[in-house]
């Protein structure tokens, strides 16, 4: 076990260091964004926090506005495991565990914005249970803590012991991850639960203290998500040579042309409840919608992004449009960043406009919260690529531990016990694609 | 009032309570912090290069939480502040930690009717507590209000007149309302902050780790974070130092009006009500059924801000 | 079978989510125990000692009162009276026969110190608050001594409107926020005073 553990990670390191030209330079690029990041992230400790645009009126900018929307994403992880192994939807089954190593990144990311946002990242051990203080289980942001960490330990585990025995060419042990998967599940949908119970909690800010928030939160996460999981999965496809059916993908569209629907409703049904009975708790949805004081700066946002919102509405449900990769994956494109506006820029910054005693004050990103919040999405595209590469070989059963035998991800995951690499042709040719 | 009567006011021997040091639960991590400590000091230099002068000792990294300290180590760490006050600025000072009294708690009541909006109580709670002028922090916001109307959104804090109170306005004070029900601390991961026996709630700055929950929490915009390490000239500092509340903090924390806790609790009023042109701030013990407090609380109409949410402030204000 | 173990892990999370207590309705404060000590003393800071031309009598021994209503030329010139529709000018308040004190109503003689009285005569209610510590200013301890200032502190009673004031600086503006930018909404209603 040890011994095969030690050629796991040798072979995995190998994996990921070996590869194409483009595959050196998307390293390279990302790296680079991410050493701007900590030249910025250090500027930021130096000065301290007001190197950022945050202010007492907007104590949260955009650090927490990405998180809030990447917790999203990593609950959506379970969008794909839920068909999987609910409904036995074989197709998903063969690319559950791209998407929950998308959760391991996703959530790494998210850790990575809360350590940035935090006036005193050197005292972040206050908040390990036991040895710091922890306000459990009455603050918010302690059941967050629990329930990210958990999230990203499950997911770890399930991935690396899918992945491990994968490599050392064995069915897994459904007793060993089955359970842990349906935990998974369930607590998905509690990170953005409680991650949306964070503002509702407010009694403070009349623009979240809204029931319909953690609803909302799910449904804009399960359309942003599977929509960066379709993208994902056909680059791994063209890429990486991974057999990802247009089944499967199909799917994924399917739910996202609800789940984005949904969302187009509930913020509707928002809008509507805020704005008809015009009441003054209603300041921070006229801000966001159509300016207040004479400060416009939210407006072009939300706007676009319903539009681009409403657009991947309407390709996920025309047949015609959909049935084109590239609009659909146009419209994919325009699901992530609709829900990124709408929940970072659009959710997030008008809890606090007006403040809690009405001033009105404008924000934008400055230039190192800019560049910190880039580095941090870098960081996370890193960390998926690097998990890709070191996983998918595995998965197609190029890389096994010496005298295992190969399985493909079809037999493996459903113990059909058919031929090996049966159903790997169409997929343009692996490794060599890089 | 003249400076000469602040301090004399300040070497009446009434004023200091012998016992200053308050010992509650009693950690026993001791092992587990030694272990760290190399660690720790690694930790420590390597943000050192990122933070320059204002990265925190080993022993700050380490320190535990308020209620966890004993009365020595207290008292090591007030004396390690004062020197480190005397060694950065000159300025001798003298950190107490007053206990909360028995029997008392406070409360505070604004007349409005008189408050002429003049902002004395800003700049005299800037002074007391040791609050940076630039960038600026004050934990008293004075509004001017439109007369007829409780509406913030038709409010300013920036005003600025030759003759106050202007035509028309009425000017409203907001500062730390001590709720009862207090969401910032409810808000807070860590229990950096808590509410104490007398009500006032309180931040360990040494305990904060700066995630601003409870700034989003306060309905009353009364929390204030140091967005920059805070700098008062020396001539500025008042030397009458609570290690709960104007002790010097630095960037990264929130803080917060206490009450004036290290006057308080030695039974002086608060510096913003003895700088009130016009006597319209009123503080003393909800208990004493005696005390103004209580005969303003009960003869006057009194209300409290937003008082919807539940968080049952311990700030009244009242016109007569 | 796998509804059984959705079941349980459901009941799993349930427990989870809702273990924690759904807290205690927030009670008001509570007033119930007694405080260690009474909140100490009040005192009323002597008003006298204050007055540049006392006592009177120093001066008025030798003149005789004149009750009619004019303009002081030789004395107290900026003395003019701006207080309601008070007949009787100064023996109004001050005393013919006996100038270092005042008297009420009914003839009752009160010394400067006092002369809350003689304001209480006619504003009972702001006497009443005054006295209870309602209205005024006291400083110096909560629990011990306090001075209270009388009326004639604040309001001058030949004038007693609270006389207008400067404001101290303004908050200065958030440091993401252009001076002309912050002012454009409320210029208006900072019309007063510039």
């Amino acid at each position: 076990m040890i011994a095969s553990l030690y050629r796991f990670g040798i072979d995995a390191v190998r994996s990921v260091t070996r590869g194409s030209r483009a595959y050196f330079l998307w390293l390279a690029f990302l790296v680079g964004w991410i050493a701007l990041g900590v030249v910025a992230y250090v500027h930021q400790l130096h000065v301290g926090l007001a190197a950022t645009n945050m202010l007492d009126q907007i104590p949260w900018g955009a650090y927490i506005a990405n998180f809030t929307y990447l917790v999203g994403m990593a609950a959506a992880a379970v969008m794909l495991v839920i068909p999987a192994y609910i409904y036995d939807d074989h197709e998903l089954h063969e690319v559950v565990v791209l998407g929950e190593l998308l959760a391991v990144a996703v959530l790494t990311m998210c850790l990575m914005f809360v350590m940035v946002d935090i006036g005193r990242p050197d005292r972040f051990w206050h908040l390990i249970p036991v040895l710091g203080r922890f306000n459990w289980p009455i603050s918010m942001l302690s059941w967050d803590v629990i329930v990210l960490n958990g999230y990203l330990v499950l997911n770890a585990y399930i991935t690396g012991y899918l992945i491990f025995t994968k490599y050392r060419g064995q069915r897994p042990d459904r007793k060993k991850y089955v359970p842990f998967v349906f935990l998974a599940i369930v607590w998905a949908i509690s990170i953005h639960t409680v991650t949306a119970f964070l503002y509702s909690g407010m009694g403070a800010r009349p623009h979240w203290n809204a029931a319909i928030l953690a609803p909302r939160f799910l449904a804009s996460a399960f359309a942003a998500g599977p929509s960066l999981m379709i993208i994902a999965l056909s680059i791994i496809r063209d890429k990486m040579g991974y057999p990802v059916k247009d089944k499967a993908l199909n799917r994924l569209r399917q739910i996202v042309a609800v789940t984005m629907l949904i969302n187009l409703f509930f913020f509707f049904s928002e809008i509507f409840t805020e704005l008809y009975s015009f009441k003054h708790h209603a300041a921070s949805m006229r801000y966001l919608l159509f300016g207040l004081d004479g400060h416009y700066k939210l407006v072009p946002y939300i706007w676009s992004a319903i539009a681009l919102d409403a657009f991947s509405a309407l390709v996920f449900i025309t047949p015609r449009l959909y049935k084109n990769w590239n609009v659909l994956r146009v419209a994919c494109g325009a699901a992530v960043v609709g829900v990124w506006v709408e929940k970072g820029m659009g959710l997030v910054i008008p809890g606090f406009v007006p403040s809690p005693l009405g001033e009105v004050i404008d924000y934008t990103p400055s230039f190192t919260e800019f560049c910190v919040s880039a580095a941090v999405w870098a960081a996370g595209a890193l960390i998926y690529t690097l998990l890709l590469k070191a996983a998918v070989p595995i998965e197609l059963g190029k890389v096994r531990l010496p005298g295992a035998p190969a399985l493909s991800p079809e037999d493996y995951h459903q113990g059909h016990g058919r031929d090996e690499h049966a159903d790997v042709g169409h997929s343009p040719a692996p490794e060599a694609a890089e | 009032m003249a400076k000469d009567t602040e301090t004399a006011l300040d070497a009446q021997p009434g004023g200091d309570s012998p016992l200053e040091i308050r010992e509650d639960e009693h950690g026993t991590r001791r092992a587990f912090l030694k272990l760290a400590g190399a660690a720790a000091a690694a930790t420590a230099a390597v943000a050192a290069t990122g933070c320059g002068s204002t990265a925190p000792t080993t022993e700050e990294f380490l320190r535990q939480h308020y209620k966890k300290l004993s009365a020595e180590e207290k008292q090591r760490i007030f004396a390690r502040i004062e020197e480190e006050t005397k060694a950065r600025t000159g300025v001798t000072t003298h950190i107490s930690d007053p206990p909360p009294l028995d029997g008392v708690e406070y409360a505070y009541a604004l007349n409005l009717s008189v408050c002429n909006g003049s902002r004395r109580c800003v700049e005299a709670c800037a002074r007391e507590n040791n609050l940076p002028d630039d960038p600026e922090i004050r934990y008293i916001r004075v509004f001017e209000m439109e007369a007829g109307s409780l509406e913030f959104e038709e409010a300013t804090p920036y005003y600025a007149h030759e003759n106050l109170p202007a035509k028309d306005k009425y000017y409203m004070p907001v500062q730390c309302h001590q709720c009862d029900n207090p969401p910032c601390v409810k808000a807070c991961p860590v229990q950096a902050t808590w509410k104490e026996p007398d009500g006032i709630v309180v931040v360990d700055y040494s305990w904060c780790i700066g995630c601003r929950f409870c700034v989003v929490a306060c309905p009353y915009f009364a929390r204030r974070f140091n967005w920059v390490q805070p700098d008062i000239p020396p001539d500025r500092i008042n030397p009458n130092q609570g290690y709960l509340s104007n002790r010097p903090r630095f960037k990264g924390v929130v803080e917060k009006c206490t009450f004036c806790l290290h006057r308080t609790r030695k039974g002086r009023l608060p510096a913003c009500l003895e700088a009130c042109p016009t006597g319209a701030r009123k503080f003393g013990n909800l208990n004493d059924p005696n005390s103004e407090i209580r005969k303003i609380i009960e003869t006057k109409r009194v209300f409290v801000l937003k008082e919807d949410l539940a968080t049952l402030p311990r700030f009244y204000y009242f016109f007569a | 079978m796998l509804t059984r173990k959705l079941l349980r892990v459901g009941l799993l999370m349930a427990l989870t989510l809702f273990g924690c207590s759904p807290g205690e309705e927030p009670q008001r404060l509570h007033t119930d125990h007694p405080p260690p000590v009474p909140s100490g003393s009040v005192a009323v800071m002597a008003r006298i000692p204050l007055l540049p031309t006392y006592p009177c009598s120093r001066c008025h021994e030798d003149r005789t009162p004149d009750p009619r209503e004019r303009q002081l030329t030789e004395f107290h010139t900026q003395k003019i009276l701006h207080h309601g529709v008070l007949g009787g000018w100064c023996y109004r308040c001050h005393t013919k026969d006996n100038i270092d004190r005042l008297h009420l109503q009914d003839g009752t003689l009160v010394t400067f110190d006092q002369a809350y009285e003689l304001c209480g005569s006619c504003h009972g209610d702001k006497l009443r608050d005054w006295k209870a510590g309602m209205h005024g200013l006291t400083t110096g301890y909560w629990l011990g001594d306090r001075q209270r200032r009388s009326c004639p502190f604040c309001h001058d009673p030949h004038n007693p409107h609270f006389p207008a004031m400067q404001s101290e600086r303004e908050p200065s503006l958030p440091r993401t926020v252009s001076t002309t930018e912050a002012r454009a909404p409320h210029e208006e209603s900072n019309g007063e005073g510039h």
